[in-house]
């Protein structure tokens, strides 16, 4: 299975632990892109198959793939 | 404590009108009978500022002579309707309000006062339960109490009629996205957007009040941005903070955009607030959620009052929202920062309403419907299919919206809930402006509060269109 891009979100109690939930994260195979400490969120990627071992992590609350969002061309009448 | 003779029939009328309360309409007995107006008891409510409610008392007796008791000195703060044992006027502390139950000149006296902390002096009404039906009073001398049951009526009304053009093929999709009698907007001085939210009349700017657009940039040599304060963050690899597409110019534009652009109209709302131009969505106008939260955390860190995000990606119905904004959402809304955002343009109306988008579909975050300039629902313009979160909150003005673009076009004319968004998010600064406690979901519920009441449904535009403060 081929590498995802994620984003996980940690509960409200372990909101001041996440920089060792990061560490937790990487042990398990994450690559950690950020850590937005102000809203408890990691962003990353992770092979799928270590997808359920991220999940195992006490603290977090979900985990969810990566959206794009892309904007209409600038001449496009409706934005 | 003596008590001032209620019997001044010749003065009563008098002071009545100076309190604006309509003359009686029933013969009067010998001229002694009460001069109530209908609907009203004959009563007064007198309104304190909160710091002169504890001279109230004091302020009672020396301006209108009236003696008073303290609902603290019922059983259990029951204040009987009937009357205020034995006395002129009872205290209601926790409110700040007195009932006085005395002449209208003694009343008045409290009007014209100064110095008294009043902030207000009005007719009690008589407030019916909707189970006793309203005294209908349709002829010409109806007072404006009176008009409840007609505004009723007209719903209904409207209702029937509707009911009769669709059994007899008359129903046109334009009253179906609930077009209002509008009067036509003329753009001379401020764009129809301005105007229809109220934010030409506002004695407010945003002044002091961050406010964050997380978008494709600024175009921050743009002349009408000229002398603002603008802090720019790129969360978009390799590009810088410039806006390399427009619609995130015409974003901060509209949200916080000149009082006096260099050509009019003007199109912006909140022109004294501090610009922060995030930039997530890059120079093609794409993004990644990894951007967006980052964009997030940017805002709420800066303490940005106001977090606008004109951008998002469709969700299906029965999809459920993603749980990882909702939490950044809730906890940006715990350091007072209130994320806006666009409900999406992937209706195609009347053939096919689209649910709101992600993440305007959390819970945490204020979804934005778009109308156009006859209050109708924009036919692009996404409803609240899904539930909990997936709903409208709140609608701004979306089509044919124009707003400033990057050099050297400078001005645009375009239409989306992306230009809906900015204009709630401006409107959001002058609330913010007007009271430090308007942060956070009590912002969020002052702006649907307030937001005026359409005809279109709660399901295309939430609680209405949103009004300036």
């Amino acid at each position: 299975m081929g590498r995802i891009r994620l984003t996980l979100c940690v509960d409200d109690s372990h909101a001041d632990d996440l920089g060792d939930i990061a560490g937790a994260a990487r042990r398990a195979g994450m690559t950690v892109e950020q850590e937005l400490s102000g809203i408890g969120v990691l962003t990353g990627s992770i092979d799928a198959d270590n997808l359920d071992a991220l999940r195992a992590i006490a603290g977090v609350t979900s985990v969810e793939q990566e959206r794009d969002v892309t904007l209409p061309p600038p001449g496009s009448p409706v934005q | 404590m003596a008590r001032k003779s209620r019997k001044r029939p010749a003065k009563k009328q008098a002071a009545l009108e100076t309190l604006s309360v309509s003359p009686p309409e029933q013969p009067q007995a010998g001229g002694s009978a009460p001069a109530t107006a209908p609907g009203t008891t004959g009563r007064f409510l007198v309104l304190f500022d909160r710091s002169a409610a504890p001279q109230a008392p004091n302020t009672l007796r020396r301006v209108a002579n009236l003696s008073l008791a303290s609902a603290a000195d019922f059983e259990d703060g029951i204040v009987e309707p009937e009357g205020l044992g034995g006395a002129d006027a009872v205290m209601l502390p926790d409110l700040a309000i007195a009932i006085a139950s005395a002449p209208p000149e003694q009343t008045h006296a409290l009007g014209v006062a100064s110095d008294t902390g009043i902030l207000a002096i009005e007719p009690e009404r008589v407030v019916y339960t909707s189970g006793q039906g309203w005294p209908l009073n349709t002829g010409p001398a109806a007072s404006a109490d009176d008009m409840a049951p007609l505004d009723y009526l007209r719903g209904y009304r409207d209702a029937v009629n509707e009911v009769y053009d669709r059994l007899t093929g008359q129903h046109d999709a334009e009253a179906e996205l609930g077009a209002e009698a509008v009067t036509a907007f003329d753009e001379a001085d401020a764009t129809w957007g301005l105007q229809a939210t109220r934010v030409v009349s506002s004695q407010h700017s945003g002044r002091g009040i961050r406010v964050a657009v997380l978008d494709t940039g600024v175009d921050s040599g743009h002349p009408d941005f000229a002398g603002r304060a603008v802090t720019g963050a790129s969360f978009v690899q390799g590009e810088s903070v410039q806006d390399g597409h427009g619609h995130g110019t015409h974003c901060i534009g509209t949200a916080c955009g000149p009082e006096r652009p260099g050509i009019l109209p003007r199109y912006g709302v909140a022109h004294e607030a501090d610009i922060f131009a995030g930039k997530v969505l890059s120079n093609r106008g794409s993004g990644t959620d990894g951007g967006i939260l980052a964009g997030i955390q940017w805002g709420v860190s800066n303490k940005c009052a106001i977090i606008s995000m004109s951008l998002g990606a469709p969700v299906q119905v029965g999809q459920s929202f993603s749980q990882v904004y909702e939490h950044a959402a809730r906890r940006a809304l715990m350091q007072g920062s209130l994320i806006i955002a666009a409900a999406g343009n992937d209706s195609r109306r009347p053939a096919r309403v689209a649910p709101v988008s992600h993440p305007a579909n959390c819970p945490s975050v204020m979804a934005v419907a778009a109308i156009d300039e006859r209050f109708a629902v924009a036919r692009f313009s996404n409803g609240g299919l899904n539930p909990q979160g997936g709903q409208v909150d709140i609608a701004g003005p979306g089509v044919d919206v124009r707003s400033s673009w990057p050099r050297p076009t400078l001005y645009n004319t375009i239409s989306g809930t992306s230009m809906a968004t900015p204009h709630v998010a401006g409107i959001a600064a002058l609330y913010a402006q007007a009271d430090s406690t308007f942060r956070g979901r009590v912002l969020m519920s002052m702006l649907t509060q307030y937001a005026r009441r359409l005809r279109a449904p709660a399901r295309d535009v939430g609680a209405g269109l949103v009004q300036a403060l």
